[in-house]
């Protein structure tokens, strides 16, 4: 059977394609844990020099390596990893530098400082975790995809281009999540990362607000107040022209 | 394709009254209101009603105006920060309540219909409930009623999710968020698999043309105020309050069998929003009434703008018109109507369109 070369290395007796995609999948399923920069780090060393042109790639689509990205992802891509190698952090030494009893005339600044961190915290285990679910998600992807692209081999139905391969890929990736993304771990996961979001979000605007009100601004949470105060009047008003209403149908002449 | 920068519909309309950030628009201007029972359109807070104009022979708003339908429409309008102590009470006994009011004026101060899209339905449902007196007959399309019956996505997207948390540190939810939670049912699907598939520059000019305008709707998502996300999201889909009658709103309980007026509610077979038992729920609450169920064969979305999309047109038109809720064309294809009789017997249903 002819096959286009771009794509021999899929076919190859179905092997060396899907050993890749199946060595992923493994790397993927074995650490749920870890951030997109741990699973490149471990491909890496389990693939050797076979599998670098790929996890050149991949490592560009998640925007860990600069080349081709344009200057958005060459601003975002540094972030990232920084995000991503936080976890190699002592974070016991971290935590004993920042959790230390605040004291003296800072003392509420310190407070709010240690709030945030422990909110930065808790986010970050937050999206470890989530990573970990997408992770499922893509190791049960590349699964499907080989089963997909067995079947079709041996159906001597060759894929024809790399759009048909996209596709395919594509498929397999949201079958893949329409199964994961119902299990209890996928929504705990996912609720978890928003409610983490919520909570550090909530820290931002207090230090926010905290400094505003130092420099005489207006914070988030005055203007809060105020919407509210005027929210309820307008809904008072509104039941007195009811109340209005009702007095000048019962006595048939308009109230002045 | 000059236009297309913002969303806007397609039809000719004119504003007849405002209220913060509410707009209340009839369609067809510059001609008297007619004799006819106006009809009164409320979408969904989450999107803009402009999928139901959105090009030239894909416009549920003009097949309707065509078919010798009275439309208004009302535009909630993009929250912003300053709205997030809206309510649902505020949207049902405020803004709703108020464009009743006006259109009802404009034609003799008789009841209305109203008719109600998505989440646009449940409003419209928890005031029919309340203001009975106020409406003539009611449509409900693609409206969820029970939120836990089917494969409901969008329940299990916010399962987890602490809602007050999420609006104590929002205050006025994004609409960039209520976008990815859309996204995050079908991300490769909606992120990718969908541009692979776009037309190219050599498509049919129209196809490409209703691509983009789809394209520019699905993004235009205006943010929500914050008490009204918490109550709709806690309230419904979590608590599925709805169904069960335990809902309430500004102290009003709502219960929906109290409904008597004629209900005409279409739902899509295919649609992976609002999965059709969450729909058809409303057939089992609305027990003294006249009600009419239809299932069109599309998707939440398909079913308005679809190749097939003339077919809610005629449903709703002939139902509004005529009572009957059949294609049209006299074969009461895939019609159930469910008559209720004075002693509270259910009957013909399937594929009869005699009520």
């Amino acid at each position: 059977m002819l096959l286009p070369r771009p794509l021999d290395w899929l076919f190859d007796g179905a092997e060396a394609g899907a050993g890749y995609a199946e060595a992923v999948a493994r790397l993927a399923a074995a650490a749920p844990e870890a951030g997109a920069g741990q699973i490149l780090q471990r491909a890496a060393r389990e693939l050797g020099r076979s599998g670098r042109p790929i996890l050149r790639l991949w490592a560009q689509l998640w925007s860990l390596e600069e080349p081709s990205v344009g200057p958005a992802g060459r601003a975002v891509g540094p972030a990232l990893r920084a995000l991503d190698q936080l976890s190699f952090w002592p974070q016991a030494l971290l935590d004993q530098a920042i959790l230390r009893p605040a004291l003296g005339p800072l003392r509420e600044v310190a407070e709010g400082g240690q709030q945030l961190w422990l909110a930065w915290r808790e986010l970050e285990r937050a999206r470890r975790n989530w990573l970990g679910q997408q992770a499922r998600v893509q190791a049960r992807a590349q699964s499907l995809l080989v089963e997909r692209l067995r079947g079709r081999h041996q159906r001597e139905e060759p894929v024809a281009d790399l759009r048909a391969l996209s596709v395919l890929w594509l498929d397999a990736s949201e079958a893949a999540h329409a199964q994961l993304s119902r299990d209890d771990g996928f929504l705990l996961a996912q609720g978890q990362l928003v409610n983490a979001l919520s909570a550090w979000r909530v820290e931002l605007r207090e230090a926010g607000d905290g400094l505003l009100m130092r420099l005489g601004l207006p914070s988030r949470r005055e203007l809060d107040a105020a919407h509210e105060r005027i929210h309820r009047q307008g809904r008072e008003l509104r039941q007195l022209r009811r109340r209005l209403d009702q007095l000048e149908n019962s006595i048939g002449t308009p109230v002045t | 394709m000059s236009g297309l920068r913002r969303a806007e519909g397609v039809t000719p309309r004119e504003e007849i009254w405002r209220q913060d950030r509410l707009r209340l628009y009839r369609y067809g201007p510059g001609s008297a209101p007619g004799h006819g029972v106006p009809l009164l359109i409320v979408y969904a807070l989450v999107n803009r009603p402009t999928m139901l104009d959105l090009a030239p022979g894909r416009s549920f708003i003009a097949g309707l105006l065509a078919r010798g339908i009275e439309v208004y429409l009302l535009d909630w309008g993009y929250p912003d920060a300053a709205d997030r102590h809206l309510a649902f009470e505020d949207y049902l006994d405020d803004y709703l309540d108020s464009c009743v009011s006006q259109v009802s004026a404009r034609h003799g101060g008789q009841p209305i219909d109203l008719l109600g899209v998505c989440q646009g339905g449940v409003i419209s449902l928890c005031y029919a409930a309340l203001h009975p007196g106020r409406l003539r007959r009611l449509v409900t399309l693609v409206t969820p009623v029970d939120f836990a019956a089917g494969d409901n996505s969008l329940a299990r997207l916010v399962r987890d999710v602490d809602v007050d948390a999420l609006v104590d540190a929002l205050g006025t939810v994004p609409g960039e968020l209520m976008s990815a939670g859309y996204l995050a049912l079908q991300p490769h699907q909606q992120l990718v698999r969908k541009y692979l598939a776009m037309p190219g520059r050599d498509a049919d000019p129209e196809e490409r043309d209703l691509f983009l305008r789809m394209e520019q709707w699905i993004y235009d998502s205006p943010a929500q105020a914050g008490e009204m996300f918490r109550q709709f999201a806690r309230d419904c889909f979590q608590r599925n309050l709805l169904v069960r009658g335990e809902l309430e709103i500004g102290g009003q309980r709502i219960d929906l069998s109290r409904i008597r007026l004629p209900v005409l509610n279409v739902y899509g077979r295919r649609d992976h929003l609002v999965p059709p038992p969450s729909s058809q729920a409303l057939g089992r609450l609305l027990d003294g009434g006249d009600y009419t169920e239809r299932a069109i064969d599309g998707g939440h979305i398909g079913i308005f703008v679809g190749r097939r999309s003339e077919e809610l047109q005629d449903c709703v038109a002939n139902w509004l018109k005529t009572g009957a809720a059949d294609p049209g064309d006299g074969s009461g294809a895939a019609c159930r109507r469910t008559a209720i009789s004075a002693a509270g017997t259910r009957g013909g249903e399937g594929g009869s369109s005699a009520a």
